[in-house]
Formats: C-alpha cells, sequence, structure tokens
C-alpha cells in the first residue's frame, strides 16, 4: 500500500501517561498497553493534532532525529507508521 | 505556544530512531490461552471428588463463588461448601466431596471464593476448580491460577 499521500491520525480514545524517556500508551480498543520512546510519542502526538501524510512525518522525523538516524528518516517514519498502525494506534483518516 | 511545539523545539536533532513495545498483560494472556488448563487435566490424575468438566477444552471464566458453612447430623462441618447450580447438593472446596444431607446454613468469615468456573456448551456451570495446594484442589495450576486473578 503507497503511504505517502494517505493521511493518517491517531486512534481515539488512548490513554496516554509521560515518562522522562518515552510514554506509556493504553489503547482500550486491544486492552494492550505500548511503550513508546521519545522519537515514537512525538510522531504519536503528531498525528494526535491532526492528519497527517507519511511525507509529513517524514519532514518531522528529520527534524528531530539525531544526526546518525537522520538520514533514515524516511525508514523509520514507514517503519514507525506501520508498527503503530498494526498496534490500531494510528487509523486512516477520512476526507 | 502548544506543548507539542515546545516539545519539537527541546528535542530537536536529539532523538534516536522510533521503538514501539507492546507490554504483555498476564490476564489477557491467560484468558487467550487454554494451553495451561489443558496441560493440567492432561497431566495430573483428576480426583472423583470434584464435579469433573466433561472434556478438556471446557470454557472456563473466573466466578466468585458464594460458601457456607454446614450443619449435617449433629455437627457443623469444618471447613466451606459450595451449591453447584442452586442443586440443594452441597460440596467441599477443600476435598468436593458431597455434605450429605444439610439441615442448615451458617455465613463463614470468608464468604465467597474465587473459583474457576467451567462451562459447558449452553453456559450452564459445570464445575468449579481451584489451584492445587496441600490441602485439595484440583484443574488449575498456579500460574494460570495467578494469572487469571490479575484482572484488568
Amino acid at each position: 500500500m503507497q503511504r505517502t499521500s494517505q493521511l493518517l491520525k491517531a486512534a481515539s480514545p488512548l490513554k496516554i501517561v509521560e515518562f522522562d524517556d518515552g510514554v506509556a500508551v493504553f489503547n482500550p480498543l486491544s486492552w494492550d498497553t505500548h511503550l513508546l520512546n521519545d522519537s515514537a510519542a512525538t510522531v504519536l502526538e503528531f498525528l494526535m493534532h491532526a492528519a497527517r501524510t507519511e511525507d509529513e512525518v517524514t519532514a518531522l522525523l528529520a527534524e528531530m532525529l539525531d544526526e546518525e538516524s537522520r538520514s533514515d528518516a524516511a525508514r523509520h517514519a514507514r517503519s514507525v507508521l506501520g508498527e503503530l498502525s498494526h498496534l490500531r494506534l494510528i487509523t486512516e483518516a477520512s476526507i | 505556544m502548544d506543548k507539542l511545539t515546545v516539545r519539537r523545539k527541546l528535542l530537536r536533532g536529539s532523538l534516536s530512531a522510533p521503538v514501539v513495545l507492546t507490554v504483555a498483560s498476564p490476564s489477557n494472556l491467560a484468558a487467550a490461552s487454554t494451553t495451561c488448563l489443558v496441560n493440567t487435566n492432561q497431566t495430573v490424575n483428576v480426583p472423583p471428588r470434584f464435579t469433573d468438566p466433561t472434556t478438556p477444552d471446557t470454557v472456563y471464566v473466573r466466578k466468585t463463588v458464594p460458601v457456607v458453612e454446614v450443619y449435617v447430623g449433629s455437627n457443623w462441618l469444618t471447613g466451606s461448601y459450595y451449591q453447584l447450580n442452586g442443586t440443594g447438593t452441597y460440596y467441599s472446596v477443600a476435598t468436593g466431596a458431597s455434605a450429605g444431607t444439610v439441615t442448615k446454613t451458617r455465613t463463614p468469615a470468608i464468604p465467597q471464593l474465587d473459583a474457576l468456573a467451567y462451562l459447558d456448551s449452553q453456559g450452564k456451570v459445570v464445575g468449579y476448580g481451584w489451584p492445587v495446594t496441600n490441602g485439595g484442589g484440583l484443574w488449575t495450576s498456579i500460574g494460570c491460577w495467578n494469572s487469571l486473578l490479575i484482572s484488568p
């Protein structure tokens, strides 16, 4: 599935608890709790504010990641969006 | 400036690759698993004292079971007793044995116990299970029992 133009948004309702270096997210639909590090949490928060495309998430990660990871921002964006989607923490946004 | 914007300014250029982990929920695992009870059924010699589930894959749920002390003959029997489906027959929690003819009951200090209730295909309770201990009990391994006690 080509995701670059697809709009994605955070699923709701999610229960989120912040820690020093990440967040715990409880998904009441699956009854699962997930631990997200800071960058994954930033992506989820980004998608909670508005529906975004994969390209926008890639741009976000390119801004946020450290020098070592920045060049792989697109790969990281695709990977984390796939993971969040698989866990039903994000969904496709209806236009 | 909203919280996300502040966070992004603070963390800009400092984050490592995204990582998402899932915390395993013991109660969910137990609820989704038939393995532990099936294994227990297959490895334990089933004492005749409890009402037996008819098949190893009988559906089971956690249930609070009211228990009483029973008066039989001219004595209060030791231990707690439960009824199965309101039949009037009382069974010992410790041994599974029928109490016989009960003429009166009274409420013990602990008036109810958590048990695994085994259901048939019609949803009718066909037996109860408690963890195996020195004092009795059967069907349920300690690990399976403990995981079911952790309710969401």
